[in-house]
């Protein structure tokens, strides 16, 4: 059959468009849809036919523009609708099988040329939508960087303003020495100190490449953690038990791994209820190390665990939660050579950490004696 | 130095809202001593319920942000549970950010870390002292 690729497109147009549309929504599986997503692929059919019918031997500055301009604003609405770069090129992708499959269908044949022009525009369309869609995505992830930046300075300032009341009314008199008020300047400090050593973790996970190797057992830095994380457990009356083989260590960075259970452990309180229990249990299990960290949050929708190590996720309105916690402990279990992953219980969570097992080093032996 | 109350007056109630049990127990010290009778929640639903149970106090302190809603959640809902309470009660944002957005609030004390300026703001919204009068105490700082 000959037939230009113009005049084949104008009239397998719904076709085409139909079968486009089939492609894209199995490719974006459960992923939300919108008019104006629906509306994105039609326009840049309507723009290749509109090259194509000007038979010009290459795509104009102008026509080069429009698609770029439109597939510009539909990369856009991919990423308002949280999709992935991978969706942006297959959806350009998905019109040029349909194009294909359908001229295959109907034996139409295209030309060189036409063959030529039809990439070009698939190539400014993804060129347009790939760098819209980069670019604001870059944009959010500053703004993200931003606003977890205000965050830390926020909870900073907390600390630091409860810190500076009770060194006034110490230093002034109103409040003996040793008694509650001393001890809320003490846990004001400690709170600073874990800001500073989460956002060092987090400096650390990004541009350290070593990890500063030791061995050590779990039970240390588990007693070293709950001796903090029990102050705030007796504000909130809740329960803390520590069942932790205390044979059982690692060889690995020591400070990775409690900047990891130490957020495990602060988003077990935070999210546990009032009056609640929080377990941390350490023990071998074949070749790892299992810690787990067991709250009583009351357990998370199964439609939302996946997302919970995403980056500035927080699935419930505390404000202590920056954000990003959960994925430093994850990003620290793992660049530590092991693995993190959570489940549901029976009223809570489960988040457990796997690390392989190692010996304690075996002391020199003395040497002979002379 | 503390200031008492002044005498045969009742003295005046002042209700902290704030998720961080120290801030509730640096705040109960810190008005305690300048002669209020101080009433703490330690969430917006804890508030809510004690708002609903006693006489509505001189002046609520409110943090922005807590663990069960924010500042603003807790007016919406307090105006729904008492459509009129606003109107003679002071709700003041207490709170570490820099400002707040324009609310039913009567207005702002910034977490700053100072006993003498936080009281001065303080009496200013309660009405034991003028709002000049308090002005000038923080200009003092």
């Amino acid at each position: 059959m000959s037939m230009s690729l113009y005049q084949f497109l104008l009239d397998k147009r719904d076709q085409i468009i139909s079968a486009s549309e089939e492609r894209t929504v199995a490719l974006a599986a459960l992923r939300p849809n919108s008019t104006q997503l629906r509306s994105g692929l039609p326009i840049f059919f309507d723009q290749l036919v509109d090259v194509l019918k000007k038979q010009l031997s290459s795509v104009g500055t102008q026509d080069e523009c429009e698609i770029s301009d439109s597939a510009g604003a539909h990369g856009k609405e991919l990423l308002r609708l949280g999709y992935t770069l991978t969706h942006v090129v297959h959806s350009y992708g998905a019109m040029c099988q349909a194009i294909t499959e359908v001229a295959s269908q109907t034996k139409a044949t295209v030309t060189a040329l036409e063959f030529h022009l039809l990439n070009r525009c698939l190539d400014i369309a993804i060129a347009g939508a790939v760098t819209e869609f980069e670019s604001l995505r870059s944009l959010e992830n500053k703004n993200r960087e931003v606003v977890h930046l205000g965050a830390i300075a926020h909870e900073l300032r907390n600390a630091l303003n409860r810190a500076r009341i009770s060194f006034q009314m110490l230093s002034k008199g109103i409040v003996g020495l040793g008694g509650s008020t001393s001890k809320v300047l003490e846990r004001s400090l400690d709170d600073m100190d874990v800001l500073i050593n989460r956002s060092l973790s987090e400096v650390r996970l990004r541009v350290d490449s070593e990890i500063n190797e030791e061995y050590f057992t779990i039970i240390e830095i588990v007693s070293q953690l709950v001796v903090t994380a029990e102050i705030e457990a007796g504000h909130r009356q809740q329960t803390i038990t520590v069942e932790v083989d205390p044979e059982i260590g690692v060889i690995t960075d020591r400070h990775l791994i409690i900047g990891a259970i130490g957020n495990l452990l602060q988003n077990a309180l935070k999210f546990t209820k009032l009056k609640g229990n929080i377990w941390i249990v350490g023990k071998r299990v074949g070749d790892e190390i299992a810690i787990e960290v067991r709250d009583q949050c009351g357990g998370i929708p199964p439609s939302k665990i996946g997302g919970l190590f995403k980056p500035f996720v927080q699935q419930d309105t505390d404000r202590s939660g920056l954000g990003l916690g959960l994925l430093i402990s994850k990003q620290a279990i793992e660049k530590c050579g092991g693995t993190l992953s959570v489940h549901n219980s029976a009223n809570g969570c489960v988040f457990t950490a796997k690390l392989p097992a190692r010996e304690a080093p075996s002391e020199p032996k003395p040497g002979p004696v002379v | 130095m503390p200031t008492l109350p002044a005498p045969n007056l009742p003295s005046k109630s002042i209700m902290v809202i704030d998720d961080n049990f120290d801030m509730l127990h640096l705040g109960r010290v810190v008005l305690e001593m300048e002669g209020f009778r101080v009433i703490t929640a330690s969430s917006g639903t804890q508030a809510l319920d004690i708002l609903s149970k006693i006489q509505e106090p001189n002046l609520v302190l409110l943090d922005m942000k807590m663990s069960d809603m924010s500042g603003h959640e807790f007016l919406k809902r307090l105006e729904i549970q008492a459509p009129t309470i606003l109107d003679g009660m002071p709700v003041v944002f207490y709170s570490g950010m820099e400002s707040v957005p324009d609310s039913r609030a009567s207005g702002f004390i910034r977490k700053a870390g100072d006993i003498k300026s936080f009281i001065a703001s303080v009496h200013g919204f309660i009405g034991r002292a003028s709002p000049i009068e308090a002005l000038s105490n923080l200009a003092l700082e």
